[in-house]
């Protein structure tokens, strides 16, 4: 039950993906809810003051995170593939995604889509779109999906370089078969193609938005590191410098493209 | 009685020191300041992004400072283990009259022996910039070989200066200068429901930063019975994200202070599920500073049994045990402190030193910041009255009575030495003598190859009646070699030993 935290062994370490097979979603009949833009809030830095609050510097704690909170949920989706495996069985891939448009841009994972026969993307008013995929670039695992839309809420892009190791981020998405999910963490590490960060992510969240206290789209949640299969802290995002640029390269091509 | 937990030496008086000048706030950010063990009062370089063009400390809820600060003085331990393993083949390989070659023969093996080398990480803090660092026990426990990885991946051969079970903490040396190191925070200091920080290398994953709160604190999980007969836990619980190979790196408060290291989860599945283990800092304070000192940790003792912090309520009826606000005096050893001081069977132990204590493990977590000799105020309560009685805490071998040795001419040594019973003296025909009671592994005494047992008659030709005797000529030889003269008692003959001062490799 108790365990000490050396490493016995060089653990190989599985790094899951977090897409979510044959989760299928209820779908309930579309819902009336007003759509508006996504506003980025300015930070809330420091508005607890230790002076403010007349607390002691030992309890610092981070500042309210719910206005970043509830204009990221509604720029987030549900993104639900049928595909076939390969040996033919018909399943569900389930996954999430940002929009990054107003005209419904959707940004998520090639390893969410891959394979697809269909997508259909719920938005978080529990509306159903068929979605169109509009290109894939496998090697940075990112998918562009285009649903019909106008006014949607979408993502403005951050810059994942200001990032700090210690900074706090939210991750949104579908995990495990939930309807939309907020968690909150800090950055872990950095590296140039990866964001790691202790917010829980499981799987189903594959393709969903990591943003930071402005409300900002700093990275993809793609995988995570663990040795259950699930959460066990350790997250990892796809930096939105990366994210930016090939979203950009696949819908300059403005036809559905396989990249190498 | 604050004062008396702040273990007078070096590295503590540097991190208090350190704490009143944040206060005042003085600190320019373009200046680097250094530290060793042998300087005091600084503030290492890695805090320097605390000064940078701000007020005196980070914002609430920014763990960016912290998180910098903590990197650079956290490693990555790694061990090699070669065991020597019966691998119980028969010795002779049934193949082998059919191919020719015995494999066994072949590779050099031997009767079925083989030596396999375990690896095995963990990570560790920075503690001085001239290279100590503090791990657990277990991360370095029967390596054969320890390697400190840097975060800018410097790797250096690690020498383990002293370990303690009972706390799972060890100390290990590298030879390098200038390095980060984190500062000492207080554990006593910290509140359930708290930020802290935990940083490692769990996995396989490079430094990590996860943030949680303080869950709990003065939790025992009697996991260090498996290494220890007396086992110290306080741990505090936290629910930052921490698994195999964040053993031994450090948790720090938003400030950037260590206030413990981890050591252990509780999970069902080997992984993290939301319940981390860390030494408090205020025992690491303690038994690093007594394992740089003396080479082991001087742990001090009250003389009492209490029963489990989680025995039932079935169990306790059995046994009498009455409930109550404080920590239940089981049994007293005889002619203990406690017994001495009159603590009796029954008795609820309430307070330390004025501080509330309300379990068996916040009680071991605060006498394990003491050393023995130490006087402190205990208050209990016997019969719906409340007391308050001084008592002077002892080693675990017996009596306050005897002078138990802290003078600085002999704390070298790394021994254990009382002066010689007036019975035993006149048993050996002897006016008087200095008994080496026990001999700290890699102290100067065990290397040059003293027994314990050893009754010391003579140092450099001169007698020796008594310690003040041992003190004095030894205070008076700073370095290079003293003849030591003695008996063993039972066995024929004087024995001599050249004890070698220099403290040098």
């Amino acid at each position: 039950m108790y365990e000490t935290l050396r490493m016995k062994y060089i653990l190989v370490m599985g790094v899951s993906a977090l897409v979510a097979l044959s989760l299928v979603g209820t779908r309930r009949s579309p819902a009336e809810a007003p759509m508006t833009r996504l506003l980025v809030y300015p930070a809330r830095y420091g508005e607890h003051g230790a002076g403010a609050s007349g607390r002691g510097e030992g309890d610092a704690g981070p500042a309210d995170l719910s206005d970043v909170a509830q204009a990221a949920v509604p720029a987030t989706v549900q993104v639900s593939a049928k595909m076939r495996d390969e040996w033919g069985q018909r399943g569900l891939s389930a996954g999430s995604g940002a929009i990054v448009s107003e005209d419904g841009t959707i940004v998520t994972n090639y390893h969410v889509v891959k394979g697809a026969e269909g997508v259909t993307v719920t938005l978080n008013d529990r509306r159903s779109l068929g979605a169109k995929i509009v290109g894939v670039d496998a090697t940075a695992d990112i998918a562009v999906l285009k649903i019909n839309g106008h006014g949607l809420p979408y993502f403005s892009y951050g810059n994942s370089d200001e990032l700090k190791v210690g900074q706090w981020v939210l991750a949104i998405g579908y995990p495990l078969g939930l309807q939309s999910t907020v968690t909150a963490g800090i950055v872990s590490a950095k590296g140039g193609s990866f964001i790691q960060t202790d917010a829980a992510v499981n799987l189903g969240n594959s393709g969903g938005p990591l943003v930071d206290r402005q409300g900002r789209l700093v990275g993809i949640n793609a995988a995570l590191t663990t040795s259950t299969g699930s959460y066990v802290g350790y997250s990892f995002a796809i930096p939105a410098p990366i994210v930016k640029r090939v979203v950009n390269r696949l819908l300059g091509v403005g036809r559905p493209v396989i990249s190498r | 009685m604050r004062a008396k937990q702040v273990v007078a030496v070096i590295l503590l008086s540097a991190s208090t020191a350190l704490a009143t000048m944040w206060g005042y706030n003085q600190f320019n950010g373009s200046k680097t300041y250094y530290y060793s063990t042998k300087d005091s009062g600084k503030v290492p370089a890695n805090y320097a992004k605390f000064f940078e063009g701000r007020g005196n400390a980070a914002p609430p809820g920014d763990f960016t400072d912290a998180a910098s600060a903590a990197i650079p003085a956290t490693v990555h331990i790694k061990t090699k283990t070669v065991r020597t393993v019966s691998n119980n083949l028969p010795k002779r390989n049934p193949f082998s009259d059919l191919f020719g070659i015995d494999p066994d023969d072949f590779f050099g093996n031997g009767g079925g022996m083989r030596s396999l080398p375990e690896m095995a990480s963990g990570s560790g803090v920075i503690i001085s910039n001239d290279g100590y660092i503090v791990t657990n026990n277990h991360v370095v426990d029967g390596a054969d070989e320890v390697t400190v990885t840097l975060s800018n991946r410097k790797s250096f051969k690690a020498k383990v200066v002293g370990t303690d079970p009972a706390s799972d903490l060890a100390v290990v040396k590298v030879d390098a200068q200038n390095l980060p190191f984190l500062l000492y925070g207080n554990s006593d200091e910290v509140k359930v429901g708290q930020w802290v920080l935990a940083v490692g290398y769990p996995l396989t994953l490079e430094t990590t930063v996860t943030a949680g709160i303080v869950s709990a604190k003065g939790r025992t999980l009697d996991i260090n019975r498996r290494q220890s007969q007396s086992p110290v836990e306080s741990f505090i619980q936290t629910d930052a994200a921490v698994n195999p190979g964040n053993s031994g790196g450090p948790l720090i408060n938003p400030q950037g202070q260590l206030i413990g290291i981890n050591s252990a989860i509780a999970s069902p599945t080997g992984s993290y599920a939301g319940y981390s283990f860390t030494i408090p800092v205020n025992i690491v304070k303690k038994v690093v500073n007594d394992i740089m000192k003396f080479g082991t940790p001087q742990r001090a003792y009250l003389g009492i049994s209490y029963p489990r912090d989680d025995m039932s309520d079935d169990q306790k009826k059995e046994n009498g045990i009455k409930d109550g606000d404080g920590v239940y005096v089981w049994t007293v050893t005889p002619d203990g402190p406690a017994a001495h001081a009159g603590l009796k069977q029954g008795d609820l132990i309430t307070k330390l030193n004025g501080e509330e204590v309300l379990t068996g493990a916040e009680m071991i977590g605060k006498i394990a910041t003491y050393s023995p000799g130490d006087k402190i105020k205990v208050t209990y309560k016997r019969e719906g009255k409340e007391y308050t009685i001084p008592v002077t805490l002892s080693n675990n071998s017996g009596s306050t009575s005897t002078a138990i040795i802290k003078t600085s001419a002999l704390d070298k040594l790394g021994a254990q030495l009382e002066t010689l019973g007036k019975k035993e003296a006149a048993n050996l025909d002897v006016k008087g003598g200095v008994v080496v009671k026990s001999v700290t592994e890699n102290g100067l005494m065990d290397k040059s190859r003293i027994q314990e047992g050893f009754i010391i008659l003579k140092a450099n030709g001169e007698e020796v009646k008594n310690l003040e005797d041992f003190q004095r000529i030894i205070g008076k030889v700073s370095s290079g070699t003293v003849k030591l003269e003695g008996v063993f008692p039972g066995y024929e003959g004087v024995y001599t030993y050249p004890l070698r001062l220099s403290s040098g490799q």
